[in-house]
């Protein structure tokens, strides 16, 4: 541990391990395949029916479960996002960043996949 | 041994609590204010960690609530939050909170401790 190229920060991850041990850990990774694949497309239901208040919660609780896990390109988007989806989207709207959310969330996985498969 | 009610929906960050003080404490995890709310004049927990963005009731109603409660309105409530800057330690301070800690948790032990002040006062 951890290997996980530039989607997950290396340092976040292993203090997370030191913190609660492998087992641990490995269940909070499950946690975040489980449930940041419905978040990203609440995000983007919510997109469809311009409901910003829909997206910020989704996107606050995607942030969340990002920041624990050192995926921070992840995190940081999904920050920025948030915050436009609660400033109402007036200067700017968070929609056009959907489809990058989207990526970004396929590399962070990949990356905590290798990084599970390193794993002893 | 004490007793903490975890107020959290994300269910990663109740893990993580869990993993970091059920060798101390008896962790129990509500995934709402409402819910904890409703369980908490029975249940009696020692002390709170509340989530401020909550889904529905978010942590500043469920801790006016609490405060407003005869029965629980002594409860030491730690406010945990992904608000990350120094200037929200004050202000959560203001609103009635007797810690704070942003999250994501990162030491265990800053975490530990404010619990372990705010139950020997």
């Amino acid at each position: 541990m951890p290997a996980a190229g530039d989607s997950i920060d290396a340092t976040t991850l292993d203090r997370l391990q030191k913190m609660v041990g492998d087992k641990v850990l490995r269940e909070i990774t499950e946690l975040f395949f489980e449930h940041t694949p419905g978040r990203v497309a609440a995000v983007r239901a919510a997109r469809d029916a311009d409901d910003l208040p829909g997206a910020a919660q989704a996107l606050h609780n995607l942030k969340s479960s990002a920041g624990m896990l050192g995926a921070k390109r992840l995190q940081q988007l999904a920050e920025r996002m948030e915050q436009l989806a609660r400033s109402g989207g007036d200067d700017e709207s968070p929609w056009p960043l959907v489809e990058q959310l989207e990526r970004e969330y396929e590399q962070a996985a990949a990356a905590l996949r290798r990084v599970g498969e390193d794993a002893p | 041994m004490k007793k903490i009610a975890v107020v959290e929906d994300n269910p990663d960050n109740r893990l993580l609590v869990r993993a970091l003080l059920e060798d101390y404490y008896e962790v129990r995890e509500y995934d709402s204010g409402a819910a904890a709310l409703e369980r908490f004049a029975d249940e009696r927990p020692d002390l709170v960690l509340l989530d401020i963005s909550l889904p529905g009731m978010d942590g500043t109603e469920v801790l006016r609530r609490i405060r407003a409660a005869e029965a629980l309105r002594d409860l030491p409530v730690i406010a945990l939050t992904a608000h990350a800057m120094t200037a929200d330690r004050e202000r959560f301070l203001d609103q009635g909170f007797d810690e704070y800690v942003a999250k994501p948790i990162t030491d265990a032990e800053e975490l530990t401790d404010k619990i372990a002040r705010l139950l020997s006062r």
